[in-house]
């Protein structure tokens, strides 16, 4: 029987750790919460692909869901992909220690913190598919700088992989990329020709995104309230940097885990952080080549970019950058590139772990296992609240027919936009618990919907949206005038109005309006005539989709190039 | 220091380690439970951050 690899046993132990931590919700049906929300069947659209005109947020990996929910239910589409955060990120890691003990400690500290619990349970998948992708990126990048075969398609194929799970991925991806590629590393010079390449698949691979936000989207700069809305806050009793450390601090307040609020439990957490660096500072681990080197560095950038927004100068820097640069949007909600440094902690953790099985050993223990696995158990006891769908949150629901026929019935329809009211972003629905829900309606029809894109927060604050069409719509709903109007300059046609939703000041009067459907929960309304559609967007708007479709071409063609060169040389050799 | 001595403190420190972490998680297990609340109010807003 084959012995399983560092890597295999570093998949087997995230592949636990995935069906440990999203437990109920693995059920049939979906798991909705917050920024999670996939449907039966997204549909490939102008606004999956991102050349809309909004703001690609999830370009292009609402376009992954798209497809693969064309060859599978959305709610195994969904259930894969989230599995795949564990498996990816526990394989990468495990892949990077220099043991299976240390591969199955590495992948256990990768796979339960609370950057995965805190954005798993904020519905940031394309963030976590990203990190899962930066182990792999480290290793191929430190192959290139070996001179190791293939390497260098190896490199160009997860950073396509890490371009598909969205903007925040992909940068996550190259940061730790470029710190490989650049660290400097004795024996291991850089072809510069690689450094090129990886730039040159970096740059046209992402172009679905990039493109799509500088040249289609509205040109809006982030708003100050949202930088401050979305720094990174103290979820521990240690601050934002003590709170960084052991891989928590995400801004929402409601996505937080209450132990970590606990003097006792964050205190065992930021230990055992400091114990991971302190002995990876005794082996001095960025000697041991480019890829820990590259890690050490990127995971030390990461920090000090997620910590900068909340810190007195690089707050005013980040303020500047984030609300003035083109793309400075990027950096908003900074606590996303923490996870570089988790990466760097799971990696350092596991050498943690080989450290201690070697004193047992030394010690005269046999195997010297036993504690080795019980130091290993940190990142679970610290983090228990995660276990079973964080304590059986996490849930797996349908949703009601009422929905999926109304779905059916406005995808019917003659052209037209839809607007959702009442007029917020958010939804709390009693089939799903009452957890807050970004409005699924965009993603359940396949034509142009327009929702408040406003973000409400806690204390009365409101972040502005993105959307001019939704403004004007915001502007008229606030004045409580000339509403009907409005929506109809902007397209609208039909209002779908969700009656078991909270309602606010200002809500069209419809009672003058036809209603052509009523489901539980839901009624839609015709305004009649023909409405004024949005312009056909530019006959070049999936320019950024061509130079994507560049960068697979260069990278199939580099993996054949190299498969032919490595044909040539074994040829060579045995003749 | 001798090897039957590092031995004894090896496992006792395993021990030591393993009590600790055991306690620790029974701890965070309470606070999870004790953090289970029912909303009470009522909204009209439903905020990102709730």
């Amino acid at each position: 029987m084959t012995r399983l690899g560092r890597r295999g046993i570093g998949a087997i132990v995230g592949l636990l750790c995935g069906v440990l931590a999203l437990g109920p919700a693995l059920g049939k049906g979906f798991l909705l919460r917050y920024d999670l929300v996939f449907v039966p069947r997204l549909a490939l659209s102008d606004r999956t692909l991102g050349v809309d005109g909004s703001v690609p947020r999830a370009v292009p990996n609402d376009f992954v869901v798209a497809v693969l929910s064309h060859l599978a239910p959305g709610w195994i589409v969904e259930k894969c992909l989230l599995l795949a955060v564990f498996v990816l990120a526990g394989a990468g890691v495990g892949a990077l220690s220099r043991s299976r003990l240390g591969a199955a400690a590495a992948a256990l500290v990768a796979c339960w913190n609370p950057y995965v619990a805190e954005r798993l349970s904020i519905g940031h998948w394309g963030y976590l598919l990203g990190y899962a992708c930066v182990p792999f990126l480290v290793r191929a990048a430190g192959d290139v700088r070996a001179g190791r075969r293939r390497a260098g398609a190896r490199l160009g194929v997860w950073l396509l992989l890490s371009a598909a799970t969205g903007s925040t991925g992909a940068v996550l991806g190259m940061i730790a990329t470029l710190a490989v590629l650049l660290v400097p590393s004795r024996g291991n010079r850089l072809e510069r020709g690689e450094l090129a390449w990886a730039a040159g698949v970096f740059v046209l691979a992402n172009a679905t995104w990039w493109f799509s936000y500088l040249f289609l989207a509205p040109s809006q700069s982030t708003s100050q309230l949202g930088v401050d809305a979305f720094m990174s806050r103290a979820d521990t009793p240690w601050g934002v940097v003590g709170s960084l450390l052991t891989g928590g601090g995400i801004w929402n307040s409601g996505v937080w885990f209450a132990e970590r609020s606990s003097v006792v439990v964050s205190c065992l957490a930021l230990l055992a952080v400091l114990l991971c660096v302190a002995v990876a500072v005794a082996d001095r681990v960025w000697r041991e080549g480019p890829a820990l080197g590259g890690l050490v560095v990127a995971g030390l950038l990461g920090l000090v970019l997620a910590a900068a927004s909340a810190l007195p100068v690089g707050r005013e820097l980040m303020t500047a950058v984030i609300t003035d640069l083109p793309g400075g949007g990027l950096l908003r909600d900074a606590q996303k590139f923490a996870g570089l440094w988790l990466i760097l902690v799971a990696v350092l953790g596991g050498r943690l772990v080989e450290r201690v099985r070697r004193f047992g050993v030394s010690a005269g223990v046999q195997g010297g296992v036993a504690v080795a696995l019980v130091v290993a158990s940190w990142p679970v006891v610290t983090l228990t609240g995660f276990a079973w769908g964080a304590g059986g949150a996490f849930r797996a629901v349908d949703y009601p027919p009422a929905y999926t026929a109304m779905a059916a019935r406005i995808d019917a329809l003659p052209a037209g936009a839809v607007a959702v009211f009442p007029w917020s972003q958010y939804r709390q629905y009693g089939w799903d618990d009452d957890v807050v829900l970004l409005d699924p309606w965009q993603r359940l029809v396949d034509r142009n919907v327009l929702v408040n894109d406003d973000l409400p927060l806690v204390g009365g604050q409101v972040v502005p949206g993105e959307s001019p069409q939704a403004a004007r719509i915001t502007a008229a709903v606030h004045s409580g005038r000339d509403i009907l109007p409005t929506l109809r300059e902007q397209g609208v046609r039909y209002v779908l109005v969700e009656t078991d939703q909270p309602v606010g000041a200002g809500e069209p009067d419809l009672s003058s309006v036809r209603r052509i459907a009523a489901e539980p929960g839901l009624r839609l309304y015709d305004l009649g005539g023909d409405v004024r559609g949005p312009a056909p967007g530019p006959g070049d708007r999936y320019t950024g989709w061509l130079l994507a479709a560049l960068a697979l071409l260069g990278v199939a063609a580099r993996l054949v190039l190299d498969s032919l060169r490595d044909i040539r040389t074994f040829a060579l050799t045995r003749g | 220091m001798g090897e039957s001595n590092k031995k004894v403190l090896y496992n006792v420190g395993g021990a030591v380690v393993g009590a600790v972490l055991a306690t620790v998680a029974i701890f965070g297990l309470i606070a999870q439970q004790g953090s289970v609340t029912q909303p009470q109010k009522f909204s009209s807003t439903i905020n990102y951050n709730q």
